[in-house]
């Protein structure tokens, strides 16, 4: 019984613990500190897998104290955080992986995964997080551990992006610190409920309620760069490339779009949120980002800001989904939640691959690129596939069930929302492909030799491994314990069916 | 320094002993010479007074660590050193402790006395400017205090707490020595617009003593204006008097941050940082009259946990920049550039540190927002809640002008020199401790309204 009160609290610490300890390793013992990384990020996915077989088989697992008289810390496992602390665990590993190998003979790297598992262990506990307010230590805390990533090469340009992604990020931070108060102070204690907690609130109540929402989602909506507070996505592009995978697949992206999941999901309850009102303009400003974000992209000469704005506008697929007034368009928001993650990390590993064998940053030096890196190529096309919703990969499934939800909700404008995105998505993402693997390089580099491999494995595998998840999500996505049953499972909590 | 630690283990003997018979019999209120018809000389120890206790033997055993090691080696300065810290915190335990306007006047001349001395210590011509500015401002704020005192005794024959409390009216002459009181209490509390001689005073001292004076002795007063207004605020104060407080206290917050953001010097940045930081404790005065007993309590808690993390983190933070100048050979922020990879664990230390002065979580400081926001919607005073909120986001801009310098990697290469391990171990200690306040607050809470509840019922 100890053990299942406990796991939660092992999930974090294992992260947490590893944070302290990799502060205080000497700079030059790479190997002891790689050691410890990984080991740590293999004892916490096999943690969460345990805690995922425990929740399936009906474990209920649950840490909590009292911090002051009515603020309890509270973590706990349901279907929503199993599905997101799953993505975080193997994601974390494969980012691991993937920064070793590239910060190889770099500065600073103690300080660098220091943070990098204080980005995680934030992220697990907001995974975790029982209640809002434990939500809200964890959403600040990652506000304040990605701040060193963000600005961890140390040029003048990464210390201004840096600049950029804290004045969002606080002042989201404060909107929702001020919404969490509100609700406290007049509706007690939030834990995390599927169905909510306002089934019998007096209509009296509801303008506090939709002021309260604003409050909530404005703060969230920072973090998940919906127009028009999106504006520190793409230039926190300066950060190097294990660093925009963790932030835009996991980390603070993900982190803000899950909270608009549990406020919409778990606070108001999707029915009592479609009473208030607020579902509707929440769907349209999604809507526009969606749209916004792929048009930007089409404009981007730079892959990594291609990618960030690509970001902008898929990660606002969540957010429709769970506007989207039905189960299935619950089941597309949160399995797009992980398909999205895995499809985009594998995107940014393949950049960060080009830029570090290559020295390719734009667009237009792609030219050929496959034919020196196939494995990467291949990965990157997956990726791309996948992002514009090609079956039977990974998006399709998330993009057939948003519109199915959409269609079933009677918010037909969403398809269209949909189609014109797919569309836009195919026009930034096929040229890119096309140069890859089609076009002739401009000049031929021949001091490489075809028997090595194209870059060092620890590069390499990753982006391998995650472009063959986006293939089997997609293929067994009916396969229980994958993140399409926990969505289904978790929807059919959330409609009572 | 040994002779210190004696001394300092002696105080914790001392304290448990106080929180034992705290615990056991509650309240008490002791009297020297009470048949005998002489004012003052009395003792009051309840809850609020026990944490004030605790916090300073906390920081005081932890400055004393950190300026032994800092001056290791350099005698004349130990040897005029120890006698001013030690009556600084003799004084300061009577403030906390003490049961009527006279004792409470004594202690108060005798930090005041004592934190010269320290000031002057600096040995700069500059210190001394410093140090003459600060004896000004504090024997101003005390002659008016002590002319309030005379007043108040001359009308109710008694200095008192106790019975202060139970005898006192509303009339004009009450009115005015209260008022008097409350504005000397304000110049020595460093509220804007009175606060211009403290960040010389505190920038310009050694490290560990800037931590002392800060963590503590701007407390002092404080202290004193908020136990004199939780007991007769309700029944001498006027609403237009705190509203104003409040609004100056909101004023000094976004003052001494958008001053802390100008600096070039790291510890003049810390030290305006204060003047920033004190601005919250004066959003007591407007919430605890004419509110329901519930708000007062809640705001009270808010700002008491405030005052506690500020000083534990501010403590931290003078350390920790004590360290970083120490180590740059310079004051400036701008040759800070590569200082995390020279001192990290210093840094470390500043940045938990900061996480309470930002009001992030989890910290003290984030609870006592927490507690803030709460009251101030609670008691329907909404109009401070934006100052609380650009309060947080100025500090952090001041803050991470640090943390952005120092993860520069272009620029000066500073020369360096090596910093005793020794020095690094008091802020982290401090800085964890501020960091922890914002996860196990419930006793620190507990003391600061059970005890007083106790008190009203008796």
């Amino acid at each position: 019984m100890a053990f299942d009160s406990l796991l939660p609290l092992w999930v974090l610490a294992t992260s947490l613990v590893v944070a302290f300890i990799i502060f205080a390793i000497p700079e030059d013992r790479w190997k002891l500190r790689s050691f410890l990384n990984i080991s740590a990020a293999v004892i916490k996915l096999f943690l969460v897998m345990v805690m995922t077989w425990g929740v399936f088989q009906g474990v209920f697992y649950q840490t909590h104290f009292e911090i002051a008289p009515g603020l309890v810390f509270s973590l706990k496992a349901d279907p929503l955080s199993i599905v997101f602390a799953g993505l975080s665990s193997v994601l974390w590993l494969l980012t691991t992986i993937y920064a070793i190998g590239y910060l190889e003979g770099s500065p600073n790297r103690s300080r660098f995964f220091g943070f990098f598992s204080f980005c995680v262990a934030s992220t697990l506990g907001i995974a975790l997080a029982g209640n809002l307010f434990t939500f809200l230590l964890f959403y600040e805390m990652l506000t304040l551990s990605a701040y060193p990533l963000v600005v961890h090469r140390g040029t003048r340009a990464a210390l201004k992006a840096g600049r950029v992604y804290l004045i969002y990020t606080l002042s989201g931070g404060a909107l929702l610190m001020l919404g969490v108060v509100m609700l406290y102070l007049n509706f007690g204690q939030m834990p995390f409920n599927s169905g909510g907690h306002f089934q019998q609130v007096h209509e009296a109540e509801f303008p506090l309620l939709r002021l309260i929402f604003v409050l909530l989602i404005a703060g969230l909506a920072v973090k998940a760069a919906l127009v028009p507070l999106h504006g520190w996505l793409p230039s926190a592009m300066v950060a190097p490339a294990p660093v925009s995978a963790l932030l835009h697949a996991v980390a603070v992206v993900k982190a803000g779009v899950f909270g608009i999941v549990r406020v919409v999901y778990d606070i108001f309850g999707i029915e009592f949120s479609y009473m208030l009102g607020v579902l509707q303009p929440l769907g349209w400003l999604a809507a526009a980002t969606i749209v916004y974000g792929s048009i930007r992209a089409l404009y981007q000469t730079d892959l990594k800001r291609r990618l960030a704005f690509s970001t902008v506008s898929q990660v606002s697929y969540i957010t429709l989904g769970v506007t989207l007034f039905g189960p299935l368009g619950t089941i597309g928001a949160v399995v797009h939640l992980v398909h999205q993650g895995i499809m985009k990390i594998t995107l940014f590993f393949c950049a960060g691959n080009y830029a570090e064998t290559l020295g390719i940053h734009r667009i237009d030096e792609l030219n050929g690129v496959a034919k020196q890196m196939p494995w990467t190529s291949m990965a990157f096309t997956l990726g791309a596939l996948g992002m514009i919703g090609l079956p039977p990969l990974a998006g399709f499934i998330s993009k057939w069930y948003l519109g199915l939800g959409a269609l079933e909700s009677g918010m037909h404008w969403a398809v269209g929302v949909l189609v014109v995105s797919t569309l836009l998505n195919a026009a930034y993402f096929l040229p890119i492909l096309h140069r890859i693997w089609f076009c002739k390089p401009e000049v031929v580099d021949h001091t490489r030799h075809l028997k090595r491999p194209e870059c060092s494995w620890l590069l390499l595998a990753p982006p391998v491994i995650t472009a063959v998840l986006i293939l089997l999500l997609g293929v067994f996505a009916s396969w229980p314990m994958s993140p399409f049953s926990w969505a289904t499972f978790m929807a059919n909590q959330e409609y009572g069916l | 320094m040994a002779f210190m630690m004696k001394a300092m283990l002696l105080n914790a003997v001392i304290v448990v002993a106080l929180g034992w018979r705290l615990l056991a019999h509650g309240p008490l209120y002791w009297a020297l010479l009470p048949s005998a018809g002489i004012p003052g000389i009395s003792i009051r120890l309840d809850g609020l007074s026990f944490l004030f206790i605790i916090l300073t033997a906390i920081i005081a055993v932890l400055s004393v660590f950190q300026a032994g090691h800092y001056f290791a080696g350099n005698q004349p300065i130990q040897k005029r050193l120890w006698w001013r810290v030690l009556m600084v915190l003799t004084g300061l335990n009577l403030v906390w402790l003490a049961g009527d306007l006279i004792t409470l006047y004594v202690a108060m001349e005798l930090v005041a006395f004592g934190v010269v001395g320290l000031i002057a210590l600096g040995d700069q011509a500059e210190s001394y400017r410093s140090a003459l500015r600060y004896l000004n401002a504090v024997l101003l704020g005390t002659l008016s205090f002590l002319i309030g005192i005379i007043l108040l005794y001359g009308i109710y024959g008694t200095v008192s707490l106790v019975s202060l409390e139970q005898q006192i009216q509303w009339t004009r002459l009450t009115g005015i020595a209260f008022a008097l009181m409350t504005a000397g209490l304000v110049y020595r509390a460093a509220l804007f617009p009175l606060h211009s001689w403290l960040p010389p005073a505190h920038g310009s001292s050694h490290a560990p003593l800037s931590a002392l004076l800060s963590a503590l002795v701007t407390k002092a007063s404080f202290y004193i204006l908020a136990r004199l207004w939780l007991d007769w605020g309700q029944v001498v104060a006027s609403p237009v008097l705190a509203q104003g407080l409040g609004v100056l206290g909101c004023f000094a917050i976004l003052w001494g941050g958008w001053m802390a953001c100008r600096q070039s010097e790291l510890k003049m940045l810390v030290a305006y940082s204060s003047v920033n930081q004190v601005g919250y404790f004066f959003l007591l005065f407007p919430m605890i009259i004419g509110v329901s007993y519930e708000v007062s309590l809640l705001v009270t808690q808010g700002v008491m946990l405030q005052v506690i993390s500020h000083a534990l983190a501010k403590a931290a933070l003078f350390m920790a920049a004590g360290n970083l100048v120490l180590a740059l050979g310079s004051k400036e922020i701008q040759h800070l550039s590569g200082i995390s990879r020279l001192m990290p664990l210093s840094l470390l230390s500043f940045g938990l540190a900061a996480v309470s002065i930002m009001g992030l979580p989890p910290s003290g400081g984030f609870l006592a927002k927490w507690y803030l926001l709460q009251s101030s919607l609670l008691s329907g005073q909404w109009w401070w809640i934006p100052t609380l909120i650009l309060g947080g986001l100025l500090s952090a801009t001041y803050i991470f002008r640090i943390f952005s310098q120092s993860f520069l990697e272009q620029g000066s290469e500073a020369v360096t020199q090596e910093v005793p391990k020794a020095l690094e171990v008091a802020p982290l200690l401090l800085a964890l401790m501020a960091v922890a306040l914002g996860l196990f607050a419930h006793t620190p809470l507990a003391l600061m309204i059970d005890m007083e509840v106790a008190d009203g019922i008796r």
